[in-house]
């Protein structure tokens, strides 16, 4: 095996640090006061300096220097971080990049930066008096988390006492959980609307002493119920019902009777009505928030336990995992002819020990979607201040995690998706001020799951997408016909047409048209879809939905003609049967009623011009795509199947049907069904034949 | 989305404990007519806890009376950096919060129950 060059190990970690800088820096932007960004901005470009100069990166340890230098200055309190200042350090982050890249190169604008860095620094103002917080002394142990539960007295919003305020101070203090429990909230005939009736669970973990939290209520102590409590941050942590009892939130034996149900703890106590949600979310969240924290301690304290293993190697493992899967599918297939009960014992084992692979595999190949919108961050600060608005952006459902090469493609459609966002969906704050909203801008990026798929949605606060405008040029560009009755939703999608763009001025970001049909393409060929809302006026909503893997999905193996073809199971919603009433009741509509609802069915014999004769009873699968259900028909369903997609060779590439290939059992091959395309399709056949 | 025969109440300007009577009555002269009713607090520039509990008794009583109270508009603004400071919007993926939806104005919910 090949030692690895240094280099290159110095390169990864380089990248690691740089992104650490530049999260610190524009937290910096917003928090000037956070001793604890200023010291992870300082450590960042320390080592920078240190390992470069170990590993031969000598222009970068001289460059960093300067910059260590005035962020020393920063960091004893001799000046202020200052806007200006960080905006000088992101762009000397940007050098950095480049010095990283191509050490003996010059990067070009080094001199310009480090004069710019001193003039700033040289009319810096002075910093405010010392933080409290970092002089005073951390609890012994380094971090302890605190339950702290509390409740504010019935003249302390008259007297001017905000309890959000007391909440953000004590979030001041490190990595906190809050939760508002409004059950005491009484109806509205009976609330005295000037006192406050909701009371707060917070968990926090910090470094600061326990008197710190003493002194954020220092002011209103006469006057609440205050109760603090050390949590162990065990391993494992302890369970819901555990926390609940302990915090009498709940009785032992309310715990066991729903124990006794096996059904989720959490829903029967809700459910029985002698816990509240309420409740349950907090008992939950303090769960989560300490398994967090037991993880982060764990992952610092043995730092050995996390390998890092090349991109390369993990593609490797997933391929042969795939190939793997195909020669189980093999194994069962015979063991199916076979009657041998030994062989089938060995080959159920197998299968399961194939699936438990498999899974774990693709486990490893998932990222935190967090490290794709940290990117943003710098994006949107820079775009932002170029175009002279005021953005604030803000994520949510960052730990959501994805296919590794799914976020590296997604990275691409993303930024033009948000400059678009930016460019034309937030205004200026002239014309925000003009239409009643806060000058500053909010673009909101989230990723949850939903089922087998990922929603990552963009959303702004902006004027929202002129579907007046998207349906005059789509008129125009004779995309569609001039009055055609369209869905919000349909006609947004013409904004993915080649070269359509409604934007009356080219700016240097957005606007030619160019990029939307890209951003389609790409999206598409994750296998995902995109959907966009819109309100006039308060602003757009895109959301990508996506695949949680591409290399190997489980599929419903069907049967059309002599064919086998491959449906993705997270496109299925339901098979039915055509019975012969229904089949000869919808010739000529090619509807299907299902519980009282008309679903459009298309025939896949007709479509792939299958001539043998059809089975005497068609099934129809249902499947769903966005908000559109269609039924498929097929000769038979022959059952669920671990698909390994192979992709279509280039002399297939305008063949938009089948979204790639697997081998089955017998060594044949099934095409895979793209449900999308499939549904778009059907539709322009089914136009056809009516029009014949 | 509106209906025909939903009850609008928009509201602007400053929520807080100063005004906090003036927005109750507000509400109180709502609950009094029939339909459901929506509420616009887009136009909100301050709020603060006294509004959010004004809110979530209103929406206690209306659902008592078998009417339906909604945020629509989603929160936004100060409304919503109240809500999530003062973590009225925290969730877990166990467990839907209902709260959540109602002031994001989301229809459905997530999954199943929480841990053993």
């Amino acid at each position: 095996m090949n030692a690895p060059d240094p280099r290159e190990t110095f390169r990864g970690e380089a990248q690691d640090l740089l992104e650490k800088l530049e999260e610190a820096l524009l937290d910096l932007g917003e928090t000037p006061d956070e001793h604890d960004l200023i010291d992870t901005a300082f450590r960042a470009l320390h080592t920078l300096k240190g390992s470069g100069s170990m590993f031969g990166f000598e222009r970068l340890a001289a460059f960093t220097h300067h910059v260590e230098t005035a962020f020393d200055k920063v960091r004893k309190g001799e000046i202020a971080p200052s806007r200006d200042l960080i905006t000088v350090t992101l762009a000397a982050q940007d050098c950095m990049r480049r010095l990283i890249e191509s050490p003996d190169q010059d990067a070009g604008d080094e001199g310009e930066i480090l004069a710019r860095l001193q003039t700033v620094v040289a009319v810096a103002p002075g910093a405010k008096p010392a933080a409290a917080a970092l002089e005073e002394v951390p609890a012994e142990d380094g971090t302890a988390t605190y339950r702290i539960r509390f409740r504010l007295g019935p003249q302390a919003l008259l007297t001017g006492n905000d309890p959000v305020r007391l909440i953000e101070e004590l979030r001041a203090l490190g990595e906190s959980t809050v939760v508002a429990i409004d059950d005491e909230v009484p109806s509205f005939e009976t609330l005295d609307p000037t006192v406050c009736r909701v009371r707060w669970d917070v968990i926090l973990t910090t470094s600061a002493p326990r008197s710190a939290i003493d002194d954020v209520f220092l002011f209103v102590l006469d006057d609440m119920e205050l109760d603090v409590v050390r949590v162990e941050a065990d391993e494992q942590p302890r369970r819901l019902g555990e926390i609940l009892v302990e915090r009498g939130d709940a009785a032992p034996e309310t715990i066991a009777e729903a124990l006794g149900r096996q059904h989720p703890l959490g829903r029967l106590l809700v459910e029985s009505g002698k816990t509240s949600e309420n409740q349950v979310l907090s008992a939950l969240a303090e769960q989560n928030h300490v398994r967090k924290e037991a993880e982060i301690a764990k992952a610092t304290a043995k730092g050995q336990d996390t390998i890092k293993v090349t991109a390369e190697r993990l593609d490797g493992l997933m391929d042969r995992v795939g190939e793997l899967v195909i020669a189980q599918a093999r194994l069962k297939q015979l063991s199916g002819q076979i009657d041998d009960i030994a062989l089938k014992a060995v080959a159920e084992e197998i299968e399961r020990l194939v699936s438990e692979l498999r899974d774990t595999t693709m486990s490893i190949r998932l990222v935190p979607i967090g490290s794709l919108f940290a990117r943003f961050r710098r994006m949107v600060h820079d775009l932002a201040r170029d175009l002279g608005k005021e953005v604030r952006l803000t994520t949510e459902g960052e730990e959501t995690e994805l296919d590794k090469t799914v976020i590296e493609r997604l990275a691409d459609p993303m930024v033009h998706l948000i400059r678009n966002a930016i460019d034309h969906g937030v205004e200026g704050p002239e014309k925000r001020a003009q239409a009643g909203k806060p000058a500053e801008g909010h673009l909101h990026l989230s990723a949850r799951h939903s089922g087998a798929e990922v929603l990552i949605s963009i959303r702004d606060d902006g004027k929202g997408l002129d579907s007046a405008r998207i349906r005059a040029r789509a008129e125009e560009n004779g995309l569609i016909a001039p009055g055609a009755r369209l869905s919000d939703a349909d006609l947004f999608q013409y904004i993915f047409a080649p070269g359509f763009s409604t934007a009356a001025e080219v700016t240097s970001v957005s606007g030619r048209g160019v990029g939307m049909d890209v951003v389609k393409r790409t999206i598409e060929s994750l296998r995902g879809a995109i959907d966009i809302t819109s309100t006039p006026g308060r602003g757009a909503e895109v959301t990508l939905r996506l695949p949680l893997t591409l290399a190997i999905i489980d599929g419903l193996l069907v049967r059309v003609g002599r064919g086998r073809y491959v449906i993705p199971l997270s496109a299925v919603e339901e098979c039915v049967e055509l019975s012969a009433d229904d089949d000869t009741r919808s010739r000529g509509r090619n509807f299907l009623n299902i519980r009282g609802e008309l679903v459009p069915f298309l025939r896949l014999r007709e479509m792939f011009n299958a001539i043998d004769p059809p089975d005497p009873y068609q099934k129809v699968v249902v499947v769903s795509t966005g908000e559109r259900r269609v039924g498929l028909v097929v000769d038979q369903v022959i059952g669920d199947h671990q698909t390994v997609i192979k992709s279509l060779s280039k002399l297939h590439a305008d063949v938009n049907s089948f979204s790639g290939a697997t081998i089955l059992g017998d060594g044949s091959v099934a095409l895979i069904l793209d449900v999308g395309h499939l549904v778009a399709a059907g539709q322009t056949f089914d136009q056809t034949r009516r029009a014949s | 989305m509106t209906g025909t025969n939903d009850l609008s109440i928009r509201l602007e300007g400053e929520h807080t404990i100063r005004t906090i009577g003036e927005t109750a009555t507000i509400f109180g002269r709502a609950l009094h007519k029939a339909g459901p009713i929506v509420l616009d607090c887009s136009g909100i520039s301050e709020v603060d806890i006294s509004f959010v509990q004004l809110v979530i008794a209103a929406r206690a009583s209306a659902n008592a009376l078998g009417r339906d109270l909604r945020v629509d508009p989603p929160a936004e603004g100060a409304l919503l950096t109240c809500l999530t400071d003062g973590g009225f919007l925290e969730h877990t993926p166990e467990i839907p919060s209902d709260r959540r939806e109602f002031w994001l104005n989301r229809g459905g919910a997530d999954t199943d129950g929480g841990r053993r």
